[in-house]
């Protein structure tokens, strides 16, 4: 019987493509993104920059990375955009069930072990790196989540092309003790960083702050990198006489023809004997 | 960290089947069934089976062998078809015993049999196919 799911059929097309026609593989593409989580010491603050890039071209100049797990339990990804978001999706449908079935509050750990365990089942081809941060009945929690599966939980994160640029700002600026503002403004630093040192990052800065029982998203807090200084008023309008003219050719307008059908004719003809 | 759908290693032959209705479903080709899969699908196709059976090895050292022999029996009473033939069994019980009914997999999602571009052959030829019936002898 035929069952749902992922499709393998051409695999065994494109090993004999690699093996006997020599065919390139195509490399894969770095994960065009910024994303950042912070902990302080009320709760987890995530940020990510908004550029969704193919190949060389800005496919959404203001995408939503930070995607929704649960009320709070939030999630921001790199990679490729399907992936993540479809995987977070489903974990965040996942989720759900499981709190119902077990009548308690999620957990951030449970998120993790259910997308820790997803991923290492496609063994890295689903490539979605993630940095999951939220606020359960135990505390903040922050992890990172690597496409292959693998996982870590650290006070400050960075993941993305980005993550050199975001991480240099955070090591400078972290300190154990912080508080809300002076996190938010942490991540806001960082992913300013990757947006102007990155090219796969750009566009504005989100952030989402996540404490006990609250979770406030500020989409599109800073768009001072997006707005374009220099546009050209719209609609174009051309002088006449502009452009040259090099050749003249005046058409005079043909008079319909009738054109009759002579087997037609012959056919009527025949009808009528 | 469930390892189990790892081990692909095929310790024997591969099962070579072919339909004897070429009009249907073209002249036999071994090749494809030969070939290697995709280390997800292989690993898909065994992870299931492995994790129940270690399940059971478990529970039979830890309660005695009797404990896993009375699932295993449970479980094949709800694997029965409650339907006529050709008419699919939702085996809702099965799910609820297995603990699937919460789970969401990608094939609960995706690439739902029903709504498949392909056009499915009638529900008899698919039980024929399925008993065996349509050898040309």
């Amino acid at each position: 019987m035929q069952k749902g799911g992922f499709n393998f059929d051409l695999y065994q097309r494109n090993v004999e493509l690699i093996e006997k026609n020599n065919y390139k593989v195509p490399k894969t593409t770095k994960t065009g993104t910024t994303i950042v989580g912070v902990v302080f010491s009320d709760g987890v603050v995530l940020g990510a920059d908004t550029r969704a890039t193919s190949g060389p071209i800005v496919a959404d100049p203001n995408c939503e990375k930070i995607h929704r797990i649960s009320d709070y339990i939030w999630c921001a990804g790199a990679g490729t955009a399907a992936d993540t978001e479809n995987t977070t999706g489903m974990i965040s449908l996942q989720l759900e069930l499981l709190s119902l079935s077990t009548g308690r509050s999620p957990r951030v750990r449970t998120a993790l072990t259910l997308l820790k365990n997803f991923l290492f089942r496609y063994h890295g081809y689903i490539s979605a790196a993630l940095v999951l941060g939220g606020v359960d009945f135990t505390g903040p929690h922050l992890h990172m989540i690597h496409p292959h599966g693998s996982t870590s939980t650290l006070p400050y994160i960075s993941m993305g092309s980005g993550s050199l640029a975001a991480m240099a700002v955070l090591e400078t600026g972290y300190n154990s003790k912080m508080g809300e503002e002076d996190a938010k403004s942490l991540v806001h630093q960082a992913i300013l960083s990757g947006i102007l040192n990155d090219l796969g990052s750009g566009g504005n800065v989100d952030l989402c702050v996540i404490k006990h029982k609250s979770m406030e998203f500020f989409r599109n807090i800073d768009t001072t990198n997006s707005k374009r200084k220099f546009r050209k008023k719209l609609p174009y309008m051309f002088k006449s006489g502009s452009t040259k003219i090099l050749e003249k050719e005046i058409k005079e307008k043909m008079e319909k023809m009738e054109i009759v059908n002579e087997k037609e004719n012959e056919i009527e003809e025949l009808e009528e004997l | 960290m469930d390892l189990s759908g790892l081990e692909t290693e095929q310790k024997t032959l591969p099962i070579i089947s072919y339909s004897s209705d070429f009009l249907e479903n073209g002249l036999p080709n071994f090749k494809t069934q030969t070939l290697p899969k995709h280390p997800v699908e292989k690993m898909q196709i065994n992870k299931q089976k492995n994790e129940r059976e270690k399940q059971y090895n478990m529970l039979g050292k830890v309660f005695g062998s009797q404990y896993p022999l009375m699932l295993r029996l449970e479980e094949e009473i709800y694997n029965q078809p409650l339907r006529l033939p050709c008419l699919p069994s939702s085996y809702l019980s099965l799910e609820v015993f297995r603990g699937t009914d919460i789970e969401v997999e990608p094939e609960d999602l995706y690439n739902d049999p029903n709504n498949s571009l392909l056009i499915q052959p009638p529900v008899h030829q698919q039980m024929e196919q399925y008993l065996g019936m349509n050898d040309l002898k």
